[in-house]
């Protein structure tokens, strides 16, 4: 723990300012320059994720297809779906808040591998154009989950957005890969596994499912495009191919990649409610374990998404059966959250706002997958409006919602400056309200029968799609909003202190923002980041006496 | 919204009588741990606020009663779930007993369905339907009421899937496969039935009914199904009914659509995506519907089904009779 | 920058974030086993795809296998098997200060890789001449049934490979040449550790492949 205060001006300038030019940060191994990239990178994204979904929701306004023709709305929803997984959702938290955080939290100087961090980075870029240039080209309209035989057979650039997602996925791996080893080997004394901070649980979590699933998914669209330009047969039926086979292989990736979106997500709550209630974390072992339980058991239930695709009865009872167990530690992990606000001193910072905000969210996202999960439930709902809802839940609700409540709480650290936290508290009200305004109508639209991926609908949907029209709007415009306040609040808001949040983990024990090489000195640690109330410290004198 | 008729609309299969149950067991649960959870973290984080002057004594790390508890209940609520849900399903997937079965295509962007037993044969296109509503004959897919039906389903190029929500029934339909489900309809009338397996630029258009008739209704109108069937074959009829119209325009106005328009196609001369130039005669006309990727018109991509082995001698040249006629001094028909 | 973040005692060739040689080194170590996990992911893929159609197409697979030639593959099993035992004494040899000897053996393992993929142009060439392309461009039919899948999976999976092991002849080449540059020495060896596992498991995919598709009985 610290003794040092940074009283008199830091010799040594920030990471932010210690090198200029661009070249500076385009070859920068400095893991906090690169979560900076990757945040740059990441937000434009999203904005151009986030117009497609306009564009999608301005044209389902109406019954009838007026905007847009139909193969323009198919690009739309595909472009939508795909850069929001692959160039969003997947690598923001890791990559943003893992990468500034990890290392920090570790106390250490840097991650295990700080070139390949980089190379992951300008590898992300490089997929991310090829999946840009395949827009550029006339762009696909298979779908984000390029199901067989529509993808092997459609006319147009779908091979550059298959490449392009293929060398995405080396970018997810090798970021995982880099943080399994540093948690491994560069923990500082004293941190033993039970006295890791849990963000860097879910981390740990989060990097072996990228490392084991994301392979799968690289064959697969390796197969995919061989199957395109030579066709061996393997996906395409009249070659005996197995249309079908392409659905397993596609999700034994994909379903664990939404693991990937929610753990790091899981972790960043642990932090956030521990800090803004200045409290201990309740049930630190139920919360650490269940994340290993939920990566191992979440690559288990892929075939949740096939249960009408013609896959035996006894698969689809066994899958189901997987994915109720899944819901158990999921929900442990929720009990666990609202009870450390028992006892606590909870602060009405953004931070909190955004931890209320997930657990009402998550709660239902998470619920309605329950609901998904019940076969004779799903048979009606599967490829409806109701599965859309659901996963825009989990994963915007819960994932990048709470990377952007991440954001509010590590930004300080990140650049040194605070934004203006009355207006982030309302906006992040505003934000939740459109969020629902959006998503829940989907829900009662979907149950009522209106099937996912329509252009036009019947006239009996239109009064709930324009609800959701309405909140979409809004809440892209709140969004807009957080962005401007958090673009000003680094660059011009009121310089932030080293621990403006009074938390007790390693990345608040040194300078906002921290100089290039995080420590002056080797931080050691003897408990938790959680030991608000000393009962760890205590603890660790009586063992000491005990042994004199 | 704790009316089931909020959520979906009637339920009219026997066989899925339980869904709607479980889906309000499962929403009053939701509710429930929605006022739980969220309740406590409003109440909670009003008491603890940190401006509130409580105890804050010691705050528990772990609880091993509660811990236990709230891991116990939901998977036993889950179990409960997981049984109900399964069974439900397996009653639902497995036809009953002397089904009446029906097959059903699914093509871009259409249905079709045959019924091996009476031996006639519904298409279901926009036009076909829109044809049969303005004449008030059955639309879609057509069903005696009270009677188990086995679909057996497959398609013909890409995923597609049946969707009839008021049966809460789906199933995709598969190509070179066969997918079977079935239903027993309890009630006359008629429901929608979407495609919902996304198929490219029309999936949203291919939708059609499904008209469950009493059981002599549905006599009667296999009867005159039958006696249809067997008249000669009008190219109009049969290019309404064989999805033509999906792509291509008859009419003498407006561009072409995802196909060239048939408008005095006979005996233009059309320029080929290879370059060469080729005058539709019958030859040419009868190839296109039969190995359509041969020839592409220039401007066009190589998308159209093909139709060999699915029409007959008689359909073919019936059809190609009709797209002579378009726009020379024989009427266009809608 | 700042003070010197780690013992002046260590060695230069030590990172400056890494406290010590041991931490990097079990750090590379680490690092090299998980990306190897990733890559029998990554094949794997590939083995369930065979494994379906295999159960799919029987006859198609006995007659797909009988059309390839058992003993190239058997010769090449042997020549990467060898060039596993090189590999292991072209590090042994290092750790033993033997650069000049470790080298040469790293040269040999190259050189046997060479021969693999010269083995392997042979057979595909073979196949050509029948007309055995990949994907829809088998015109072959000296196999019955879905061919076109058998084929597909197998140029698929001895392509994928046949790059890994390019890909490992010209890391090894420059490999050979950090050791006789002098930057991987006896004590810092886990460069040539690592490339040493990537040798040995593109032989073990190796193994697995001949008799999945050779010996199909």
């Amino acid at each position: 723990m610290s003794t040092e205060t940074e009283a008199v001006e830091a010799p040594e300038p920030s990471y932010l300012a210690a090198h200029r030019g661009w070249k500076s940060w385009a070859f920068s191994v400095d893991h906090k320059r690169i979560a900076v990239m990757y945040l740059v990178a990441t937000t434009l994204f999203m904005i151009a994720g986030g117009v497609m979904a306009g564009l999608v929701r301005i044209e389902l306004f109406t019954a009838a297809g007026d905007l847009l023709d139909a193969d323009q709305y198919n690009r739309a929803f595909t472009l939508h779906g795909s850069i929001m997984v692959f160039l969003v959702i997947i690598p923001a938290a890791p990559a943003v808040l893992g990468n500034f955080v990890l290392p920090l939290m570790l106390g250490a100087r840097d991650v295990a591998f700080p070139k390949l961090n980089l190379a992951s980075f300008h590898v992300y870029m490089l997929g991310a154009s090829m999946l840009l240039m395949a827009m550029v080209l006339g762009s696909f309209d298979t779908g984000w989950t390029f199901y067989t035989p529509y993808s092997s057979t459609t006319v147009g650039p779908v091979a550059w957005a298959l490449t392009g997602v293929f060398i995405l996925g080396f970018s997810s791996i090798l970021t995982g890969l880099n943080f399994i080893v540093t948690i491994h080997k560069m923990r500082p004394p004293g941190m033993t596994w039970l006295r890791l901070p849990l963000m860097l649980w879910s981390m740990y979590a989060t990097s072996a499912v990228q490392i084991l699933a994301t392979p799968v998914l690289a064959i697969t669209v390796l197969l995919l495009i061989i199957e395109r330009s030579i066709g061996i047969g393997i996906f395409d039926p009249t070659l005996g191919g197995d249309p079908v086979l392409f659905q397993h292989f596609f999700w034994f990736y994909s379903h664990p990649a939404v693991y990937i979106m929610i753990l790091p997500a899981f972790g960043i709550v642990s932090e956030m409610v521990a800090v803004h209630s200045q409290r201990s974390i309740f049930g630190y072992k139920g919360i650490a374990g269940s994340s290993l339980a939920i990566a191992i058991v979440g690559s288990l239930v892929w075939g949740h998404h096939m249960f009408t695709s013609g896959q035996s009865i006894y698969s689809s009872v066994l899958f189901s059966f997987l994915t109720f167990f899944i819901a158990v530690p999921t929900a442990i992990k929720v009990f666990s959250w609202v009870a450390t606000m028992y006892k606590g001193r909870i602060q009405f910072t953004p931070p909190m706002m955004y931890v209320f905000s997930f657990l009402a969210l998550f709660m239902i996202g998470g619920l309605t997958g329950v609901v998904l999960g019940a076969l004779s439930i799903d048979v009606h709902l599967h490829d409806t409006y109701y599965v859309v809802a659901h996963f825009h839940y989990v994963m915007m609700g819960g994932a990048i919602l709470t990377y952007i409540g991440g954001l509010h709480h590590w930004w300080p650290k990140m650049f040194g400056r605070m934004y203006p936290m009355r207006l982030a508290n309302i906006t992040s009200a505003l934000v939740f309200i459109s969020f629902n305004l959006t998503f829940l109508p989907m829900f009662v639209v979907g149950s009522r029968g209106m099937p996912r991926r329509y252009y036009e609908y019947i006239a009996s949907f239109e009064s709930l799609n324009q609800i959701a029209t309405v909140g979409a709007i809004c809440l892209g415009a709140s969004l807009f909003v957080t962005l401007g306040y958090l673009i000003y609040g680094a660059f011009r808001g009121e310089i932030a202190s080293e621990n403006p949040w009074n938390a007790k983990s390693l990345e608040w024990q040194t300078a906002s923002p921290p100089i290039e090489h995080n420590f002056h000195y080797q931080p050691t640690v003897s408990s938790t980041p959680y030991d608000y109330d000393g009962a760890e410290a205590e603890e660790e004198q009586k063992v000491a006496e005990a042994s004199k | 919204m704790f009316d089931p008729r909020f959520w979906m609309p009637e339920s009219v299969n026997a066989l899925a009588e339980g869904t709607d149950s479980l889906f309000m067991f499962i929403l009053w649960v939701s509710v429930i741990s929605m006022v739980i959870v969220c309740g406590a973290m409003i109440v909670l984080a009003i008491r603890y606020r940190a401006s509130a002057d409580v105890s804050r004594d010691r705050p528990p790390r772990d609880h091993l009663g509660l811990e236990v508890t709230w891991t116990l209940v939901p998977t036993a609520i889950l179990g409960v779930i997981f049984f109900w849900g399964t069974r439900d399903y397996v009653r639902m997937t497995v036809p009953e007993p002397d089904s009446m079965e029906i097959r059903v295509m699914g093509q871009k962007w259409f249905w079709t369905f045959d019924y091996p037993e009476q031996g006639i044969r519904l298409q279901a296109t926009e036009e076909v339907d829109a044809k049969n509503a303005s004449e008030g004959k059955p639309v879609g897919l057509v069903v005696p009421v009270d009677t188990p039906v086995r679909l057996v389903g497959s398609s013909t190029d890409v995923l597609h899937s049946v969707f009839i929500p008021s049966f809460r029934m789906k199933k995709d339909v598969v190509p070179n496969r066969y997918t079977t489900t079935g239903f027993r309809a309890t009630e006359e009338g008629v429901y929608d039935l979407f495609c919902t397996e996304y198929c490219g630029t029309k999936h949203s258009n291919m939708i059609t009914k499904v008209t469950v008739l009493s059981k002599a209704e549905f006599e009667s109108f296999v009867e005159a199904a039958q006696e249809a069937a067997s008249g000669p074959v009008d190219g109009a009829t049969l290019f309404a009914s064989s999805g033509c119209a999906g792509c291509h325009t008859v009419a003498d106005v407006g561009a072409g659509g995802i196909g060239p328009a048939l408008y005095q196609v006979f005996g233009r001369e059309e320029r080929l995506t290879t370059g060469e130039t080729v005058v539709v005669d019958e030859n040419y006309l009868r190839e296109s519907i039969e190995n359509p990727v041969a020839k592409v018109v220039e401007g066009y991509g190589p998308v159209m089904p093909s139709y060999a082995g699915r029409l007959s001698e008689e359909e073919l040249t019936a059809l190609i009779v009709y797209l002579k006629g378009l726009g020379s001094d024989k009427e266009a028909p809608i | 920058m700042g003070a010197s973040h780690h013992a002046s005692d260590q060695p230069e060739w030590v990172a400056p974030f890494f406290e010590s040689a041991e931490q990097q080194r079990s750090a590379a170590s680490m690092g090299m086993w998980l990306f190897l996990a990733q890559e029998i992911l990554f094949f794997s893929g590939l083995f369930m795809a065979y494994i379906a159609y295999r159960w799919l197409y029987p006859q198609t697979w006995l007659s797909g296998a009988e059309v390839l030639n058992k003993w190239m593959g058997a010769a090449n099993t042997v020549v990467l098997l060898t060039s596993s035992l090189t590999m292991v004494l072209a590090i042994r040899d290092l750790q033993l200060k033997k650069t000049v000897m470790a080298v040469r053996w790293i040269w040999i393992t190259v050189g046997l890789a060479g021969m693999f993929l010269v083995v392997k142009a042979f057979e595909y060439a073979h196949k050509f001449h029948m007309g055995i392309f990949p994907g829809s461009h088998y015109e072959g039919g000296a196999v019955e049934g879905m061919a076109g899948v058998f084929f597909g999976i197998y140029y698929t999976a001895t392509g994928l490979h046949a790059l890994h092991v390019v890909i490992g002849m010209g890391l090894l080449g420059w490999l050979a040449m950090k050791i006789r540059n002098g930057s991987v020495t006896a004590e810092n060896d886990v460069l040539a550790e690592n490339l040493g596992l990537y040798w040995h498991l593109v032989d073990l995919v190796w193994i697995f492949l001949f008799p999945m598709l050779y010996l199909v009985k």
